[in-house]
């Protein structure tokens, strides 16, 4: 009778102690969202925008001397460029 | 033709005054651009009619003062650079417009930058004629000058400056760098943009002008200098 009692418990304690070894496995759940909208910033080209309106500025007015195209120039390059 | 209005403290003042004030409006060409296409890139061709509106926007006040000796052009409680909004600001550097000195005894201009003065002699003689007009209840007599200069891209080219000026007033200043005729200047045109009298205040007591204690150098220095870090 002892013999069995002594059976039946060693053979619960094992199996517990086997169940304690099995690796643990998590169960993840992926949720897939809708994909966020990507923005796209085109940069102005600044270098063409300038050009055309100091093309357009001497269609109107004449041609510029050159110190009068530089600081044109330099204006709208440095305003073109701070806005892009 | 906007009346131009004159506050003469005396009527000897005329010829006796020591001093005065005149407020110019500056009057910028109004360019067109509601039907023209500047670029084939749709964006180009946005920004540059956004820009030129900016341009169109406004007229701007300029002040000349002066004593027997020298003016002083310029702009009283004027904006920092950084803060003028950019058409303002293109339509100034179009129009020459920078706070400028005229000493007559040197017949030459300073014209005050950030760091230093620069100074420009005129060799150009003004030619006049004897077409005249009146401007208010002034007969003012047409001078012209012609100014050659090299473009953007190093041609030659020329511009005509037209002063109209009234001899009953016996100075020889006038707005910007442009001076010596035998009467304050009441109005000036070059390219489509002019310079307007809009108010003389003559007066009997003295103003002092003084230059500012600043490097002086010449125009030729100046274009050198700006022209370094520059290539078209």
């Amino acid at each position: 009778m002892k013999k069995t009692l002594f059976s039946a418990v060693a053979l619960v304690a094992f199996s517990f102690a086997g169940m304690a070894n099995e690796v643990k496995q998590e169960v993840k759940t992926i949720e897939i969202t809708k994909p966020k909208k990507i923005e796209v910033v085109k940069k102005k080209d600044c270098f063409l925008i300038v050009s055309a309106l100091m093309d357009f500025i001497e269609s109107q007015i004449g041609p510029m001397d050159q110190d009068t195209a530089i600081s044109v120039n330099d204006n709208l390059m440095a305003t073109c460029e701070g806005n892009n | 033709m906007k009346k131009v209005f004159f506050c003469f403290l005396l009527f000897s003042n005329l010829i006796n005054g020591q001093s005065g004030t005149v407020i110019y409006e500056a009057i910028p060409l109004q360019m067109d651009v509601s039907n023209k296409k500047t670029s084939e890139d749709a964006t180009t061709d946005a920004e540059v009619k956004n820009m030129i509106q900016k341009m169109n926007k406004g007229n701007f006040n300029t002040t000349l003062i002066f004593n027997k000796e020298k003016s002083y052009f310029y702009i009283p409680n004027d904006l920092n650079q950084s803060e003028l909004e950019m058409g303002e600001k293109l339509n100034r550097i179009l129009m020459k417009y920078s706070p400028t000195y005229y000493v007559v005894k040197d017949t030459a201009t300073y014209t005050l930058k950030e760091d230093f003065i620069v100074k420009n002699k005129s060799t150009l003689e003004w030619t006049i004629s004897n077409q005249t007009k009146k401007i208010d209840n002034f007969i003012c007599y047409k001078a012209t000058k012609i100014e050659k200069f090299k473009t953007r891209k190093n041609e030659d080219a020329e511009i005509t400056i037209t002063a109209w000026f009234c001899a009953d007033i016996p100075y020889s200043y006038g707005p910007i760098m442009y001076n010596g005729l035998p009467g304050l200047i009441l109005e000036l045109e070059f390219k489509g943009y002019k310079y307007v009298a809009k108010k003389i205040i003559l007066s009997p007591e003295n103003t002092t002008i003084e230059l500012p204690s600043k490097n002086i150098i010449s125009q030729e220095e100046y274009s050198k200098k700006i022209k370094e870090n520059f290539q078209f």
